[in-house]
């Protein structure tokens, strides 16, 4: 599909057109969304935000761009807004959903430790700066190089550089203070040293998304 | 393994779930269905909150020169008015009675159309105009003869513009004459400054008040006080160079009215010409900013905020960034706006970084 060819149609008010755009690029829209987020339960106003915000600007979108790092743009933006926001809301604790209720299938311990390690790692990342979170979140779970990341948050890639390097280790630093993540680093310490060295290629490839 | 490497190893391992995280089941048939719904009602009335600063960077760019007049120079009118407005005797009309579309033809006398406290437009005799617009920008498309438009001064770019033929002349706050005369449009500026150029393109030419402009119909060329203004001469008279708004049309580079070839550029924008394109620039972030910020009745709301504008030797701006980031409202606002904004041309151009405090 031709995404460029869809855009100019948008321009020209086509609203088929549209439609097939929402629709080629709501995941990647969404995952962005989740990743930046966390769970949320807003994820499907935040989409259609994203959306319409888009349906707005895209006359203001240059041809000779990448699409989808202008509509990383937009998204970041409204997620940030949209965090903004929440903050000034009242918050009732964590809602459970998502966290599976039972054991009903096999390895469930293992799931629930996932889900609490990810979230717990989420929470973390609420720790960072905007700056730092937003350029980690791009390039450690989106897999961005800075190149594009600096398009998207408008910052010199090296300024990008230099948010990463320090999200990194403001993240280390504070890993320990969670719980499930700190279980999870002296449970791989204590298999390496079981084990012997070096520590699994499963936890030391880097893994661009 | 070390603490340090058994914590990384951890951070490793939870980004790597954080990536399979899968987003929860969304109702997508629904959620399209209310998106393209939205979509098209904030389509159909006013384009307000995103496309505002398109809008408004039009209106910028013509609230100088409402005055184009002609005596009958042949332009053909392509109308299809609803409406027609005649005076046999002097008259006033009140805006409120016209409708968006409406043809307002001065017979004997003149005839003034008032907009409250916005602006009072007056056709000569024999004259006549169409009404194009009158929400938060008034246009009038100049058919014949000549207007006299006195605007009254706004913070939002470009509250009135007058077109006639392919001439595009755009005010904030100035008393400007329009006239169309043998083909060509005649721009004298009383008060304030107008930008003029060709419809749909970035203003070529600064005209500031006592001036007379006398452009062939295109609003390409012509002459300011008598300085004839060519095509590939200066098109710009740097002394009374403003930064204008202009539509969502060309941003950047190119497009800009930079004299080619010239030989005497300085090596960067002078601080006075940065000064002043930054006051425009603040300027419209802030109309941006107050127009798309919520705030609750006597709530004060202040951001401050890092604008940073890498200047194109053009004296285009090429690049913008606030950090932290505005809300997207306001961003594509006022990035919108600022692309209009022309600095002097240059050598190497410039950055230049300002804080900017925006209160609502």
């Amino acid at each position: 599909m031709d995404t460029l060819g869809l855009v100019e149609r948008c321009q020209h008010g086509d609203p088929e057109a549209f439609r097939e755009l929402f629709r080629a690029h709501r995941q990647d829209v969404t995952r962005l969304a989740l990743r930046m987020l966390g769970r949320s339960s807003d994820l499907e106003d935040i989409v259609q935000e994203v959306f319409l915000q888009v349906h707005r600007s895209l006359r203001e979108f240059r041809h000779g761009a990448r699409f989808s790092t202008w509509l990383y743009r937009v998204t970041v933006n409204v997620v940030l807004m949209h965090r903004r926001a929440a903050k000034s809301r009242p918050v009732f604790g964590d809602a459970p959903d998502g966290l599976p209720a039972v054991d009903q299938k096999p390895f469930a311990d293992e799931q629930l430790d996932r889900h609490r390690r990810v979230d717990a790692f989420h929470r973390l990342l609420d720790r960072l700066s905007e700056k730092k979170r937003v350029v980690f979140v791009l390039h450690e779970l989106e897999g961005l190089p800075p190149g594009e990341i600096a398009q998207i948050v408008g910052s010199p890639v090296l300024t990008v550089r230099t948010r990463l390097f320090y999200a990194r280790r403001e993240l280390l630093a504070l890993l320990t203070q969670e719980p499930a993540l700190a279980a999870l680093a002296a449970e791989l310490g204590a298999d390496a040293a079981t084990d012997g060295p070096p520590p699994s290629s499963d936890d030391t490839a880097k893994e661009p998304a | 393994m070390s603490r340090n490497e058994a914590q990384e190893a951890a951070l490793r391992r939870v980004l790597r779930e954080a990536r399979a995280q899968q987003p929860p089941d969304i109702d997508w048939a629904g959620s399209e269905e209310r998106l393209l719904r939205l979509a098209e009602r904030s389509a159909r009335p006013t384009p307000r909150p995103k496309f505002a600063l398109a809008w408004a960077g039009l209106a910028l760019a013509a609230v100088v020169a409402l005055w184009l007049v002609h005596e009958r120079s042949g332009v053909a009118p392509r109308l299809a008015p609803p409406e027609v407005v005649e005076a046999t005797e002097p008259l006033r009309k009140n805006a409120e009675q016209l409708a968006v579309g409406a043809r307002v033809e001065a017979g004997e006398r003149e005839l003034s159309v008032d907009h409250a406290k916005r602006a009072t437009w007056t056709l000569a005799p024999h004259s006549s105009a169409q009404l194009t617009e009158k929400g938060e920008r008034i246009a009038l498309r100049l058919e014949r003869g000549s207007v006299l438009s006195e605007v009254v001064p706004s913070s939002r770019p470009e509250t009135f513009v007058v077109e006639a033929a392919g001439t595009r002349v755009a005010v904030h706050g100035t008393v400007f004459r329009v006239a169309l005369e043998g083909g060509r449009v005649i721009v004298q500026v009383r008060e304030g400054t107008v930008a003029v150029g060709p419809i749909g393109a970035v203003p070529a030419f600064f005209l500031k008040a006592p001036a007379h402009g006398d452009f062939v119909s295109d609003g390409r060329s012509g002459s300011i006080d008598g300085r004839p203004l060519g095509d590939s001469e200066e098109r710009r008279p740097a002394p009374v160079r403003a930064a204008p708004l202009r539509p969502s049309a060309a941003p950047s580079s190119s497009s800009g009215p930079v004299p080619e070839g010239s030989t005497e550029l300085p090596l960067e924008p002078s601080i006075n010409d940065i000064e002043t394109g930054f006051a425009r620039i603040v300027d419209t972030t802030s109309d941006c900013f107050g127009r798309n910020t919520a705030s609750a009745e006597g709530v004060q709301i202040t951001v401050r905020t890092a604008l940073g504008l890498h200047i194109e030797s053009s004296g285009a701006v090429s690049n913008v960034d606030f950090q932290p980031p505005l809300s997207p409202e306001v961003e594509a606002c006022a990035v919108s706006g600022i692309s209009g904004v022309v600095f002097a041309a240059s050598l190497q151009g410039a950055k230049v970084t300002r804080m900017l405090e925006l209160k609502r």
